[in-house]
């Protein structure tokens, strides 16, 4: 078995929380950039703030977004590892308040979700897996709100088509994608169950930003949902444009026969994440 | 690019603002979101002066990180707005002339906007670092307990926005949010 202390998750958690609140992932950097260099007028101007953005919160250390997120936490656990010095929740959450304090981020969770009250910077989700080997693997996303309460989870019946669910993504973004800052990044969770579908469609974004799917269907029903998604003139900042969303990644899922899930998760154009491995 | 400056004289001069215009604010606002909104209503329903006199004011509806030691601001950009269109037409009718924000805005608040011949602008949603570099000074005026919800006093100069709904009534969005 390979000891390994919690204290060293800790650790590595708050070095994820400032490299996810202050660096953009380069795969979202690079498709912003590839975006603004094709936009024209007013929607290249907005790019170009997106942009500026990014590169002020890196020099300046001021976090992308005034919206630090709920964190959400991956954790891969390898199987041959023993963790040790107490326990793995409360270091992941020690890295988070630690920071979260000293990179000036913002308080944004409530304890009891109907009386409110009190903000603090945890407990943020952890979601845990064990995998074999001796790895130990991080990865933490950060979420805003704006986006997270416009995406959307529907139990489609099994025989609906593809074109039932461009359908249902397309309108989702036309109703609201507005309010979630474009432009987007649409992870789908199609097929599993509710609660794996919806988990789908963050990772996904994660595991296969900037990579081609090989699978024909998820190819195909990607690039049609991006085209589609883009003629609804919403465009960066919802300012007008022909770029609301720049990537569209979906996950497919073994299911039951009598079902369809599927969970769509918009995402702002800061899409943060930041990963390591112990 | 139009050229704002907040508080208004009066609401003769949002006239001139049409939707889609592109504006540079420069002046004083006040930030107020969920919580802040709650209890400006809770003060009116119970007849108590508000903390702040919002007459031809301009409310920016965010929540900023804290600032780091020596510099001005933290990261600060809009939240979404239409959480706010419950309380916005009765913050409309006491005089307040605008709101900045993201996203689009309920039928009430559209008709609460041409009544008063108010307008509505929206900045650049998640370009929150950027959008911090326009801020001159910021100071927490009321419900300190709040935290990043508290209302807060801001100079800002060159804010950039576009005019979303104008002060006839008319918005960018082509469908407004029918929740």
């Amino acid at each position: 078995m390979r000891k390994i202390k919690v204290d060293k998750i800790t650790e590595k958690v708050k070095d994820l929380v400032f490299e996810a609140n202050f660096n953009l992932p380069q795969p979202v950097k690079a498709l912003l950039q590839n975006a603004q260099r094709k936009a024209s007028g007013r929607e290249k101007w907005v790019l170009g703030k997106i942009l500026e953005n990014a590169s002020v919160a890196r020099k300046k250390k001021i976090p992308l977004c005034q919206d630090t997120g709920l964190p959400i936490i991956f954790l891969e656990i390898g199987q041959e590892i023993e963790l040790t010095n107490g326990s793995i929740e409360e270091a992941v959450w020690q890295g988070v308040k630690a920071g979260y304090r000293d990179g000036c981020l913002r308080r944004s969770v409530v304890l009891n979700p109907l009386e409110r009250g009190k903000t603090d910077f945890v407990p943020s989700p952890i979601h845990q897996k064990v995998i074999p080997g001796d790895k130990l693997k991080i990865v933490l996303l950060v979420k805003g709100f704006g986006s997270e309460n416009v995406s959307h989870t529907v139990m489609l019946n099994p025989t609906s088509s593809l074109s039932d669910i461009e359908g249902e993504v397309v309108n989702l973004v036309k109703e609201k994608g507005v309010n979630a800052c474009p432009p987007l990044f649409i992870g789908l969770g199609i097929g599993g169950t509710l609660e794996e579908a919806v988990l789908t469609s963050k990772t996904i974004l994660i595991r296969r930003l900037g990579k081609v799917s090989r699978e024909r269907n998820i190819k195909h029903l990607e690039k049609s949902i991006l085209a589609s998604v883009n003629k609804l003139g919403i465009g960066a900042g919802a300012w007008g444009g022909r770029f609301t969303a720049l990537a569209v990644k979906a996950g497919l899922l073994p299911t039951h026969i009598a079902g369809l899930p599927l969970a769509v998760n918009l995402s702002c154009h800061s899409l943060r994440w930041a990963k390591t491995e112990i | 690019m139009k050229k704002l400056i907040v508080p208004i004289k009066n609401k003769k001069v949002l006239a001139d603002f049409r939707k889609g215009d592109m504006v540079s604010i420069s002046g004083v606002l006040y930030t107020a979101r969920d919580k802040a909104h709650q209890r400006f209503l809770t003060a009116i329903k119970e007849k108590k002066s508000l903390p702040i006199d919002l007459n031809n004011q301009f409310l920016y509806y965010t929540g900023p990180t804290p600032a780091l030691p020596g510099r001005i601001s933290g990261a600060i950009g809009p939240t979404t707005s239409s959480r706010m269109d419950a309380f916005t037409p009765r913050l409309l009718a006491l005089g307040l002339a605008g709101t900045i924000g993201k996203g689009k805005r309920g039928k009430e608040v559209i008709k609460a906007i041409k009544k008063s011949k108010a307008v509505y602008l929206v900045t650049i949603g998640g370009a929150a670092a950027y959008l911090s570099r326009k801020i001159k000074s910021l100071s927490k005026v009321a419900y300190k307990d709040l935290g990043p919800e508290a209302v807060f006093k801001v100079e800002v100069k060159d804010f950039p926005a576009i005019v979303a709904i104008d002060s006839k009534g008319n918005s960018i969005y082509s469908d407004t949010l029918t929740l």
